[in-house]
C-alpha cells in the first residue's frame, strides 16, 4: 500500500493528571482498515477525539496526507476530508433521515445566505438530494428519507450515522465502536459493510471494536492500546499472539473474551 | 458513486481567514485581554475617583455595609433558584413572585399585628411571626406553582418550563396587582431595641431610660476607622439572620436524609428512584426549601426597603439569579458567595467609578458579563469539560 | 371544604367535588379581585347584558362543563345532579359571600386588604336587583338556582353534536368581543355595502358549485360571471337613485367606499370577488371554513354599523350571522373537501396560488375597512411576527435561548430615530449648553451651516443603517456569549435587555437618547413618487404604516423560508441537535451563530425602525423585558421553528390581548394564564413545524 493516509506521531493528551494518551505513533496506510482495540478505558475514544479535533493532545503531532491538523478545530478537520461516527449513536434526531445526510455534505456545498435568499443554490440543492438518496439506497436505508431519525430503529440508526459521516466524501472514516449494541447477525453485516467502503469507496477506514470477531476478521492492522499506551501493532494474527496483549486482557477481561479471542477464524491474508 | 479522491478544499477568502483566526483559534485570549484592559481601565478610573478626593474611605464602608445586606437578601433568593436549577436544570422565572408574595403576605401579617398593638407589645416576638407567615406564604405559592406548572412537564423540552415560569409569573403578578392594588404597601416603622444601657441613659421626665440600640429603625453614628460613620443596625440583623438561614440550608442539605436524597435526585433523577428515592418528594421539598429561604428574604427585605408592591420581585429576582450563576448555578455555597459579592459591587462600584446611582444595575450586568468572560461557569461552577462522543 | 376521601354514592361522579372545590377557589379569589363589580360597567348588550353576567356565567359553567364532560355516556339524571350539584355549589359560595358583604357594617377592612373590591349586594348585582335587608334572600336563591339551573343545562348539553356545540360557543364569543368593542368596530363597512359583498360571493360560490362539471376554468369563468351580474345589478341600483339618502343602498357615507367608486373599478372588485367565491369551491377545508367566516364577519360589522351599537336586535342578528357562518360551510365542506383533493397537481398549485393572492389582496385593502383601532392591534401584531421570526432564527433553529431581544429591537429604534430626527446632538448645530432645555429640530434646523449633520436621513435612507447596526451589534454582543452554553447564555442575554433598559433611561445618555422623554417627534416616512410623476404618499397613520409592515412581515417569512430550506439552515438545527456531532460535520460553530446573531438582530432592528415611525416617537417605556418576554411566548407557543406557528402565536398573545383592553388588567392574567395552559395541553406548540419532505418527490402535487 501507497501512501500514509493517517500518521501520529508521539501524541500525549492529559486530563489534569491523568495521561489519557501516552506518546502513542500510530500510522495507517491509505486503503487499510485499521482498529484501534484495548480494554475500556484505554483511552482510544481519546484517541480519536484528538485527531477529529475535539481535544488538542498537548505533544506529538498528528499528519493527515502529509499535512498536520494538529490544533485544528473539528469541522476544519471534517473540511480536511475526515469523518467520523460516534460511541453512542449522536444523530440530529428531529430532522430526517435525509436531512442528517444533508448536513454531512455540508463541507461540499457552497450555499451561503445569499445564494439560499436568491434561490442560486437550486442545482446544488437537487444534487445533493439526489446524492443523499443514493446514499441512503448504499447503506441499505432506501424509503426511510423522510423519517425522522429519532424514529428509526437502532440498527438503522447506526446505518444512517455512517451515511453521514460518508456524505462529506471523507478520504478517511473513523467508526467508533459501530457494533455496540448489534447481535452476531447485525455484526456480520456491519464485517461485510466495512469490507464494501473500502473496497467500493475506496476509503481508509479506522475503527475502534470491541467485538473481536470483527476486528480480527476485517482488520489488516491492529492496534492495542492500555492505559493509554500502544501496547502492540501488527496483524490480526501477530497481535493475538503477542504476550502483551493477553496480559492486558487477561487483566480486564472475562475468560470468554480469550475463548472468542481464540476461536476467531483468520481472515485468508492474515493465514498467508 | 463516484469517488472523490481529493478532500474537499474549504474555500477560504482572505476575510474570512481573517476572521477565522481572530474569532476561532484565539478568541478567547484576545477576549480576555479586552476584558483585562476594560478592568484596568476601570481600576485607573476608581483610582484617580480615590485621588481626587471624591471617594473617602467614609463612604466606602457604609457602601458595603449596605451592600452586604442587599447581597444577603440577593443571596437568599438565589439559593431558590440554585437549589431548583441544581435537581431539574431549569431556571425557575417564577421564583421572584415567589418572594413578592411573601413581601406581601407578610404586610398583611405585621399591619394587623400593628393594629392590634401586638408589634409594639411584643416586637421581636411579632417580627418572627412576620418573617413565618411571609415563609408561609411563599411556600405556598412554590407548591402551587410545582404542582401546577412545572410536574406535568418535568420530561417536556426544556423551553417548555420556562414559558410556564414566566406565564406562571406574569400570572401571579397580575392576581397581586388585582386582588391587592397596585398602590405600594408601607411597612409600619418598628423600633425594636437591645442590650439596654448601650447607647447611654437619658432623663426623660425625670425617669432613668436605657432605651439601647434600636436595632430595626436605629440610624447611629459611629466612629469607624477615624470615620464617623452613619450605620443601620438593621443591615447587621439582615446580614445574621441570611447567614442563620443559609447555614440551616446547608447543615439540611449535607446532613439530613431528604438533603442526602436531594444531592441524590440532583445528580440522577432515574437512578435515585431505583434506590427507592421518592423524587417527586425531594423536588417538593426542593420548592419548599427555596421558597421558605425566599419568603424570610422578602420580609427582612422590606423591613429596610419598606414598601411593598406587586412588581418589586422582578429587579431582585433578575439580580438573585445572576448571583446565582455568579456563583456557578446549581452550587450552593457559589449562590450564597455571588449574592454577597453582586451586592457589594453594585453598591460599592457606582460611586467608585464616578458613575451615578442609576447605573448600578448596568454594573451588575457588566460584572456577569465580565465574568462570563474570565468565568463561563461561575466562581464555584464546576469546569464543564466538554463531553464528547 | 374538604375533599371526601370515603368512596361517593353511585350518583355522584368522582370528579364533582374536586372540580367543584377547585372552582370555588378560583371563584372566591376573583371575586376578590371585584371582577364582578368592575365588570358591571360595561355593557355587551346595551341595557341588556353586561360584562359581570358574561363572567358568572363563564365561572359557573366551565367547572360544571369540566364536570358533566366525562360523564356523556351517563344516564340523563346522573348527568343533571352532577351538572346542578357542580353550578348549584359554586353559585352557594357566591351567595355566601354576598351574604357576608351584605351583613358587614362597613366594607373598609375588606377594601383595605383587596382594594378594588367593588361592593356587590347594594346594587344587587348578581342577586336580580334584590337589595336590601330582607330582599336579599329572594335574590340569593335566584342566585344559587341560576347556578344549577347553568350546570343542568350543560348537562342536557353536553349530549349536542360538537359541531353544534362549537358553534354555539364561538359564536357567542363573537358575539361577546362584538359587543365590547363595539364603538371601536361600529365604523367597519356599511350594512348594504356587506351584503352586495356576501351576495356576490355567495353567487359566485353558488354558480360554481353547481354547474354541472365544473372544471377549474368553467368554475371561474362562472364566478367571473356572477361578479358581472351583481355589477350590473349595483349598477342599475347606483343609477337608479338607491344610494340617496333614503335609497336602497343608503347607508353612513363615512364608511361607504366600494360603492362610491367609479364605475368601472367597482364591477372589477366584484368580478373578483365573484371569482374568490368560485375559488374557494376548490379550497382546502381550513380556507374553505376561514373564507365563510370572514364573510359572515363582514356582514356582522355590517349589522354593527346599521344600528350603531350592539342592541338587542343587532345581538341576535350578530349570533345568527355567525352561526349560519360556521355551520353552513359544514354542509358545503365535505363537496369542496373532495374537490379540492381531486383536482390535477398542476391545477392545486394554480388555484393554491390564486388563493394565497386573494388572501393576500385581503391583507391589502384590510386597512381601508378595519379603522384605526384595529389596524393599529394589526400593526402591533405584525410588529411581533417579524420579531418572532427573527427570534426564530435563534431559539428555533440556531437553539440559543436569547433572553434579551429587546436589546436588539431598542438599537434598531434608536439608530434610526436618530438618523431621521434633527436634533442638537445628530446635527451638531448648535452648543448644547446654549439651549440647555430646549430639544429638537424647532431650534436647529436652519442652523446648519454646510454640515448636513445624520439627523436628516429619510427614513428610506435611515432604514437600511439601523438594519445594519442592529445586526452588527448583535454581533458584537455576540461575542462574549459565543462560547456560552444553555442558561449562561439565556442570563447574560437577559443582562443585555436590562443593560438596554438602564441605558435608554439613565442621564448620562440624556442628551442623545433623550432619557425618559425618549425621542420624539420622529419625522413619519414618506414615499415621494413625485420624481416618475406619482404622488407623494405620506405614511403618517396606523393605515399606512400598516403597508411598511405587511412588507417587513413577507420579508421575514420570504428569508426564513428559504434560509431553513437550505445548507445554513440545516447547520443551524444540526447546531441546535447536537453541537459536537454538528461540528464534527464540518459547520462551523462560531461563524453559524454569529451568522444567527447578526440575521435575528437584523429583524429586530427592522422591525425597531418601523415601530418608531409608527408611533412617531421613542420611549425607554416601550423597551422592557416584556418585549422579549412576548417574543419568546409566541415564538414557543406558536412552535419553535415554524412559521404558521409564529403568526398564531403573535395573534393569541398580541392581537388578542390589544383587542380585549377592555377587560383591562385581567387580560394580562389572562396572558399568563393562557401561556401555562398552553403548553400543558400542547408542549410542542400549537403548529409545530412538519418534518421536511426532500425524499418523496412531489407526486401529490402539494404546494
Amino acid at each position: 500500500m501507497s501512501e500514509t493516509m493517517l500518521a501520529v506521531r508521539r501524541m500525549t493528551k492529559r486530563f489534569g493528571g491523568l495521561m489519557a494518551v501516552r506518546q502513542v505513533t500510530l500510522e495507517i496506510p491509505q486503503g487499510a482498515i485499521a482498529s484501534l482495540i484495548g480494554p475500556n478505558g484505554a483511552g482510544k475514544t481519546t484517541f480519536f477525539n484528538c485527531v477529529t479535533g475535539f481535544y488538542t493532545p498537548e505533544e506529538g503531532d498528528i499528519l493527515f496526507r502529509g499535512a498536520s491538523i494538529k490544533g485544528l478545530r473539528a469541522d476544519q478537520i471534517a473540511w480536511r476530508g475526515i469523518a467520523r461516527t460516534f460511541q453512542n449513536i449522536r444523530l440530529f434526531g428531529e430532522m430526517t433521515a435525509l436531512e442528517n445526510i444533508l448536513v454531512g455534505m455540508h463541507p461540499r456545498l457552497k450555499g451561503g445566505v445569499l445564494a439560499a435568499l436568491t434561490g442560486l443554490h437550486g442545482g446544488e440543492e437537487r444534487r445533493a438530494i439526489a446524492r443523499a438518496m443514493e446514499l441512503l439506497e448504499f447503506v441499505g436505508l432506501a424509503g426511510y428519507g423522510d423519517y425522522p431519525a429519532v424514529n428509526l430503529s437502532y440498527g438503522l440508526q447506526r446505518r444512517l450515522e455512517i451515511a453521514r459521516a460518508l456524505a462529506s466524501n471523507p478520504a478517511l472514516l473513523l467508526l467508533d465502536e459501530p457494533t455496540a449494541g448489534m447481535n452476531p447477525g447485525e455484526t456480520d453485516e456491519m464485517m461485510v459493510f466495512i469490507r464494501r467502503l473500502r473496497d467500493e469507496l475506496a476509503l481508509t477506514v479506522f475503527l475502534i471494536e470491541h467485538d473481536m470477531k470483527l476486528v480480527m476478521g476485517v482488520s489488516d492492522q491492529v492496534s492495542v492500546m492500555d492505559y493509554g499506551q500502544k501496547i502492540s501493532e501488527g496483524t490480526p494474527a501477530a497481535v493475538q499472539s503477542d504476550p502483551a496483549v493477553i496480559e492486558a486482557y487477561l487483566g480486564t477481561v472475562s475468560h470468554t473474551m480469550m475463548e472468542e479471542f481464540d476461536e476467531t477464524p483468520l481472515p485468508p491474508e492474515a493465514r498467508g | 458513486m463516484s469517488v472523490d479522491a481529493a478532500p474537499p478544499v474549504p474555500p477560504r477568502s482572505t476575510l474570512s481567514v481573517m476572521l477565522n483566526v481572530i474569532l476561532n483559534n484565539t478568541l478567547r485570549s484576545p477576549l480576555r485581554f479586552l476584558g483585562v484592559l476594560f478592568l484596568i481601565f476601570l481600576a485607573n478610573s476608581a483610582i484617580q475617583n480615590v485621588i481626587a478626593g471624591e471617594y473617602t474611605l467614609e463612604t466606602f464602608i457604609s457602601q458595603f455595609i449596605f451592600g452586604l445586606s442587599q447581597g444577603s437578601v440577593y443571596a437568599l433568593i438565589a439559593l431558590g433558584y440554585t437549589l431548583v436549577y441544581g435537581i431539574l436544570f431549569m431556571i425557575n422565572f417564577a421564583h421572584s413572585e415567589v418572594f413578592m408574595a411573601g413581601a406581601y403576605i407578610g404586610f398583611f401579617a405585621i399591619h394587623a399585628m400593628d393594629e392590634s398593638g401586638f408589634l409594639h407589645n411584643q416586637t421581636a416576638l411579632a417580627l418572627i411571626f412576620t418573617i413565618l407567615v411571609g415563609m408561609t406564604a411563599s411556600v405556598v405559592i412554590a407548591l402551587l406553582l410545582e404542582r401546577i406548572a412545572y410536574r406535568p412537564l418535568r420530561n417536556a423540552p426544556r423551553l417548555v418550563p420556562l414559558i410556564t415560569a414566566i406565564g406562571a409569573s406574569i400570572a401571579i403578578q397580575q392576581l397581586f396587582l388585582l386582588l391587592f392594588g397596585g398602590s405600594p404597601r408601607v411597612y409600619p416603622e418598628v423600633s425594636l431595641f437591645i442590650l439596654p444601657g448601650v447607647a447611654g441613659c437619658e432623663l426623660v421626665d425625670g425617669v432613668q431610660v436605657c432605651p439601647g440600640i434600636d436595632i430595626i429603625d436605629g440610624r447611629y453614628d459611629v466612629l469607624l476607622f477615624g470615620y464617623d460613620i452613619r450605620i443601620r443596625p438593621i443591615f447587621f440583623v439582615v446580614l445574621f439572620l441570611s447567614l442563620v438561614l443559609m447555614a440551616i440550608l446547608w447543615f439540611f442539605v449535607k446532613r439530613t436524609r431528604t438533603g442526602k436524597a436531594m444531592r441524590a435526585v440532583a445528580e440522577d433523577k432515574n437512578t435515585a428512584a431505583l434506590m427507592g428515592i421518592n423524587v417527586d418528594r425531594v423536588i417538593v421539598m426542593t420548592f419548599v426549601l427555596g421558597a421558605a429561604l425566599a419568603g424570610a428574604g422578602a420580609v427582612l427585605f422590606a423591613l429596610y426597603n419598606q414598601q411593598v408592591t406587586p412588581f418589586m420581585g422582578f429587579l431582585p429576582g433578575i439580580k438573585a439569579f445572576t448571583s446565582a450563576v455568579l456563583g456557578g448555578i446549581g452550587n450552593i455555597p457559589g449562590a450564597m458567595f455571588g449574592g454577597l459579592f453582586l451586592g457589594v459591587v453594585e453598591s460599592v462600584m457606582p460611586s467608585l467609578l464616578g458613575l451615578p446611582g442609576q447605573l448600578k444595575d448596568l454594573v451588575a450586568f457588566g460584572t456577569l458579563i465580565l465574568f462570563m468572560i474570565f468565568r463561563p461557569t461561575g466562581i464555584f461552577g464546576e469546569v464543564i469539560t466538554k463531553k464528547k462522543a | 371544604m374538604a375533599i371526601p376521601r370515603k368512596p361517593a354514592p353511585g350518583w355522584l361522579s368522582q370528579h364533582t367535588l374536586p372540580t367543584t372545590f377547585y372552582a370555588a377557589v378560583v371563584l372566591v379569589i376573583l371575586t376578590l379581585t371585584g371582577m364582578f363589580g368592575n365588570f358591571a360597567e360595561k355593557d355587551v348588550i346595551t341595557g341588556r347584558l353586561a360584562l359581570h353576567l358574561v363572567a358568572l356565567v363563564l365561572v359557573l359553567g366551565v367547572p360544571a362543563w369540566f364536570v358533566v364532560r366525562p360523564l356523556v355516556a351517563a344516564p340523563a339524571a346522573q348527568r343533571l345532579l352532577n351538572g346542578a350539584l357542580c353550578g348549584g355549589l359554586l353559585a352557594l359560595v357566591l351567595a355566601t359571600m354576598v351574604f357576608i358583604e351584605a351583613s358587614l357594617e362597613s366594607i373598609e377592612g375588606l377594601v383595605f386588604v383587596f382594594q378594588n373590591y367593588r361592593p356587590l349586594s347594594p346594587a344587587g348585582l348578581l342577586t336580580y336587583g334584590f337589595s336590601g335587608d330582607g330582599l336579599v334572600f329572594p335574590g340569593l336563591l335566584l342566585l344559587i338556582l341560576t347556578g344549577a339551573g347553568i350546570g343542568a343545562l350543560l348537562a342536557l348539553a353536553v349530549r349536542l353534536p360538537g359541531a353544534v356545540l362549537s358553534t354555539a360557543v364561538i359564536s357567542a364569543a363573537l358575539l361577546v368581543v362584538f359587543g365590547l368593542m363595539a364603538l371601536q368596530i361600529r365604523a367597519v363597512i356599511s350594512l348594504p355595502e356587506a351584503l352586495v359583498l356576501l351576495l356576490t360571493l355567495s353567487g359566485g360560490y353558488g354558480v360554481a358549485r353547481w354547474l354541472p362539471a365544473g372544471g377549474v376554468w368553467r368554475r371561474a369563468a362562472g364566478g367571473a360571471a356572477a361578479g358581472l351580474v351583481a355589477g350590473g345589478l349595483v349598477l342599475l341600483l347606483v343609477n337608479g337613485g338607491a344610494l340617496a339618502p333614503d335609497g336602497l343602498l343608503a347607508a353612513d357615507a363615512a364608511v361607504t367606499r366600494l360603492l362610491l367608486l367609479p364605475e368601472l373599478p367597482r364591477l372589477m372588485v366584484l368580478v373578483l370577488v365573484g371569482l374568490a367565491g368560485a375559488l374557494l369551491t376548490l379550497a382546502a377545508p381550513a380556507l374553505h371554513q376561514a373564507g365563510w367566516l370572514l364573510a359572515g364577519g363582514l356582514v356582522a360589522f355590517g349589522v354593527l354599523n346599521a344600528s350603531g351599537r350592539m342592541n338587542d336586535v343587532t345581538a341576535l342578528l350578530t349570533l345568527l350571522i355567525f352561526a349560519g357562518t360556521l355551520l353552513l360551510p359544514r354542509w358545503l365542506l365535505p363537496a369542496a373537501a373532495a374537490d379540492h383533493a381531486a383536482l390535477p397537481p398542476a391545477q392545486r398549485v394554480t388555484v393554491n396560488r390564486c388563493i394565497w393572492l386573494g388572501g393576500l389582496a385581503v391583507l391589502l385593502v384590510a386597512p381601508v375597512f378595519l379603522g384605526q383601532y384595529i389596524t393599529n392591534v394589526l400593526d402591533l401584531v405584525m410588529l411581533y411576527i417579524i420579531m418572532g421570526i427573527g427570534l426564530n432564527i435563534m431559539v428555533g433553529y440556531a437553539g440559543l435561548l436569547d433572553l434579551g431581544y429587546v436589546a436588539s429591537f431598542a438599537i434598531g429604534a434608536y439608530a434610526c430615530a436618530l438618523l431621521t430626527t434633527p436634533s442638537v446632538i445628530t446635527l451638531g448645530c448648535v452648543d448644547t449648553a446654549t439651549v440647555a432645555g430646549l430639544r429638537h429640530y424647532e431650534m436647529c434646523v436652519g442652523a446648519i451651516a454646510g454640515w448636513p449633520g445624520i439627523g436628516i436621513l429619510t427614513f428610506w435612507q435611515a432604514l437600511p443603517l439601523a438594519i445594519l447596526a442592529s445586526a452588527c451589534a448583535g454581533m458584537l454582543l455576540g461575542i462574549p456569549v459565543l462560547r456560552l452554553r444553555g442558561d449562561y447564555f439565556a442570563i447574560v442575554t437577559l443582562g443585555f435587555g436590562e443593560i438596554t433598559r438602564v441605558i435608554t433611561r439613565a442621564s448620562i445618555t440624556e442628551p442623545l437618547l433623550g432619557s425618559a422623554q425618549g425621542i420624539s417627534p420622529i419625522p413619519f416616512p414618506v414615499i415621494n413618487l413625485s420624481a416618475v410623476g406619482g404622488p407623494v404618499i405620506n405614511l403618517d397613520s396606523a393605515q399606512t404604516v400598516y403597508y411598511i409592515y405587511v412588507g417587513g412581515v413577507l420579508l421575514a417569512i420570504f428569508v426564513l423560508t428559504r434560509l431553513a430550506g437550505s445548507r445554513i439552515g440545516r447547520a443551524w438545527r444540526a447546531m441546535r441537535a447536537d453541537e459536537d456531532a454538528a461540528e464534527a460535520m464540518g459547520v462551523n460553530l462560531v461563524r453559524m451563530r454569529l451568522l444567527a446573531f447578526a440575521l435575528s438582530a437584523a429583524f429586530a432592528g427592522m422591525s425597531g425602525a418601523f415601530f418608531g415611525a409608527q408611533l412617531r416617537g421613542i420611549f425607554p417605556d416601550s423597551f422592557t423585558i416584556l418585549v422579549s418576554i412576548n417574543v419568546l411566548s409566541l415564538i414557543i407557543i406558536g412552535g419553535l421553528g415554524s412559521i404558521p406557528g409564529v403568526i398564531v402565536g403573535a395573534l393569541m398573545l398580541v392581537g388578542l390581548p390589544e383587542a380585549l383592553r377592555e377587560l383591562q388588567d385581567y387580560r394580562l392574567l389572562a396572558f399568563g394564564v393562557l401561556l401555562v395552559v398552553a403548553m400543558l395541553l400542547r408542549p410542542q406548540g400549537l403548529i409545530p413545524p412538519a418534518p421536511r419532505q426532500l425524499a418523496t418527490p412531489p407526486a401529490g402535487g402539494a404546494a
